[in-house]
């Protein structure tokens, strides 16, 4: 883990509200894994007070890349940083996502801003050799819709759910990830997920009907990022886990909501 | 050049620095040593631990304020064997002063605590937490001075080692529970523990912890934990730790002026998680810049 001031590469609204930042950060950037990520304080003032997490959205060399939406005021500060800026990161925070040796089928999942850490996934499992990679982008609308365009260009061609219709399928994401198990017959996929807490509650029943794993990344307010303060506790059939440390990734099975 | 002397005694331990991590923020140490040389802090006090193993408070347990943050984690611990066994080897690894926080639901369960720790070589000291704002009871023995008197008593007798007793800012009178503790035998007292507060969600119309109410900790609090220092500092003679909303080396000064002779960083290590290294730098830069030999320059020299 480390926590320094890191150079900001560039800063650009993607998509009305959601931005996409490059941080240059050599040692951090070394260690990343796709499902890990950082906390920022995006401002040296006592408020916002907290640092803010972000998942690694893409790795490359010495830099990573963090998607995000403007929520508030900390990820509005955020949005107004201009490259060549200095930026407090800490990282990397937290589990990745663990790849099954065996499966060479998966699924990724994403609703919303939740697309964030799956694309850093995309990019790891498309380096592996007799892998199928499927994605689902579920999105509000065509406004929202996030990173159609990337994973094409990794060669995933990703299923499109809005829920007015305006891209894609007017459908949920879950809903076409049902349709695809349909089409898919007798092969065993991982899922791996990232979205709203509703849609990875649909994910589970359906995953679990069907015996698949499925692992979510979660979302939950973190305090010190390091498993000291026991702030960001989920509960899981085994006890409280930490999101911070233990996850952020849980197998959906053992999640209790 | 001189170099300037920061040790400062609390009870029978000498720290070589008054800065100390403090419970509940630091984990057992480990979790900040990729930040922080650890062996430089003047001492780490562990998260509170229990006679039995709590999971604590269900989440969510942060929420974020204006300039601080409100939680209630609820004591969530593994038990004092469960601690002595996995957690122990961890803190010990930490190559300065440990102290380590207890808490009870009733005398006995302090009093038993007591006699199983001191015979740990490996705890140098004692902070009893009597409260803590986020489980049963947890308040109730720092809300009273006869109450204060009857655990942190109970506690020395059975214990030789150092006794710092932590303060609730939740009370009438705060300087009449220091001198509570002072008379029952403590070796210091550590002010103050976070204010009880809440939060509400206006869409939900639910509170933002799930304990409903939790801990304010953090900036907001400095001013209201400084004057407490500042009150109780004159009342008693054991020396008095200062904490609450330390975020940055002239925090820590204005607690050491007001009279504490040593400080405890919090919630400032989740902001910053080498707060205490850089407190401790800034403390000695002031002090040769202003040619301080030592802390007891330094200790209450507010000037009114």
């Amino acid at each position: 883990m480390f926590q320094y001031q890191a150079d900001i590469v560039s800063n650009r609204e993607v998509k009305p509200k959601y931005f996409l930042m490059q941080i240059k950060a050599p040692s951090i950037a070394k260690e990343a894994k796709p499902g890990q990520f950082v906390t920022i304080r995006c401002d040296f003032k006592t408020a916002p007070f907290l640092r803010r997490p972000f998942s690694f959205h893409s790795i490359s060399g010495s830099s990573f890349k963090i998607l995000y939406e403007v929520v508030g005021e900390g990820t509005s500060i955020l949005s107004n940083k201009r490259p060549g800026e200095k930026i407090d990161i800490l990282g990397p925070l937290g589990n990745g996502f663990s790849m099954p040796k065996k499966c060479s089928e998966f699924i990724l999942v994403a609703g919303g801003i939740g697309v964030a850490p799956l694309f850093a996934l995309a990019e790891a499992l498309v380096k592996g050799k007799k892998r199928r990679v499927h994605a689902i982008i579920g999105a509000r609308n065509k406004k929202g819709l996030l990173c159609e365009n990337d994973f094409k260009g990794l060669g995933i061609k990703p299923l499109i759910a809005t829920d007015d219709g305006s891209c894609g399928k007017r459908a949920l994401a879950t809903e076409v990830l049902e349709e695809l198990f349909s089409k898919l017959g007798a092969t065993l996929p991982t899922i791996f997920a990232c979205g709203p807490e509703s849609m990875l509650k649909r994910i589970k029943s359906i995953t679990r009907r069907r015996g698949f794993e499925c692992y979510a990344s979660l979302e939950e307010n973190i305090a010190c990022g390091v498993g000291a303060c026991l702030g960001c506790a989920i509960r899981t059939t085994s006890g409280y886990k930490m999101a911070c440390k233990d996850g952020p990734v849980f197998n959906l099975n053992e999640m209790i909501w | 050049m001189v170099r300037q002397d920061l040790k400062i005694k609390i009870g029978k331990l000498e720290l070589k620095n008054p800065v100390i991590a403090a419970s509940g923020t630091y984990g057992f140490g480990e979790e900040f040593k990729d930040f922080v040389d650890i062996s430089k802090l003047g001492a780490i006090i562990a998260k509170t631990i229990t006679l039995n193993p709590s999971e604590g408070n269900p989440p969510p347990r942060i929420v974020e304020t204006s300039s601080g943050i409100l939680n209630s984690i609820g004591l969530q611990n593994d038990g004092i064997d469960g601690f002595l066994k996995d957690k122990l080897p961890i803190l010990r690894k930490a190559k300065t002063v440990i102290i380590l926080s207890i808490a009870g639901e009733n005398p006995g369960e302090y009093k038993r605590l007591a006699k199983q720790l001191d015979k740990i070589d490996e705890i140098d000291g004692i902070e009893l937490n009597i409260s803590c704002p986020n489980v049963k009871g947890g308040l109730d023995f720092s809300v009273e001075p006869s109450s204060t008197f009857d655990v942190v008593n109970l506690t020395r007798r059975n214990t030789s080692k150092t006794l710092i007793t932590k303060l609730s800012p939740n009370v009438k009178d705060i300087s009449e529970i220091a001198k509570a503790a002072e008379a029952a035998g403590s070796d210091s007292v550590s002010l103050v523990n976070t204010f009880t507060g809440m939060a509400i969600d206006i869409e939900t119309k639910m509170p933002k912890l799930g304990n409903v109410v939790g801990g304010l900790s953090g900036p907001a609090i400095k001013p209201i934990a400084l004057r407490m220092v500042w009150e109780v500092s004159k009342k008693i003679k054991i020396p008095v730790i200062g904490v609450g909303g330390i975020m940055d080396y002239a925090d820590a000064l204005e607690f050491i002026m007001a009279g504490a002779s040593a400080v405890q960083v919090g919630t400032a290590n989740f902001v910053n998680p080498k707060a205490t290294i850089e407190i401790l730098s800034g403390i000695e830069k002031y002090m040769r810049k202003n040619k301080i030999k030592n802390m007891r320059g330094l200790i209450g020299c507010l000037k009114i």
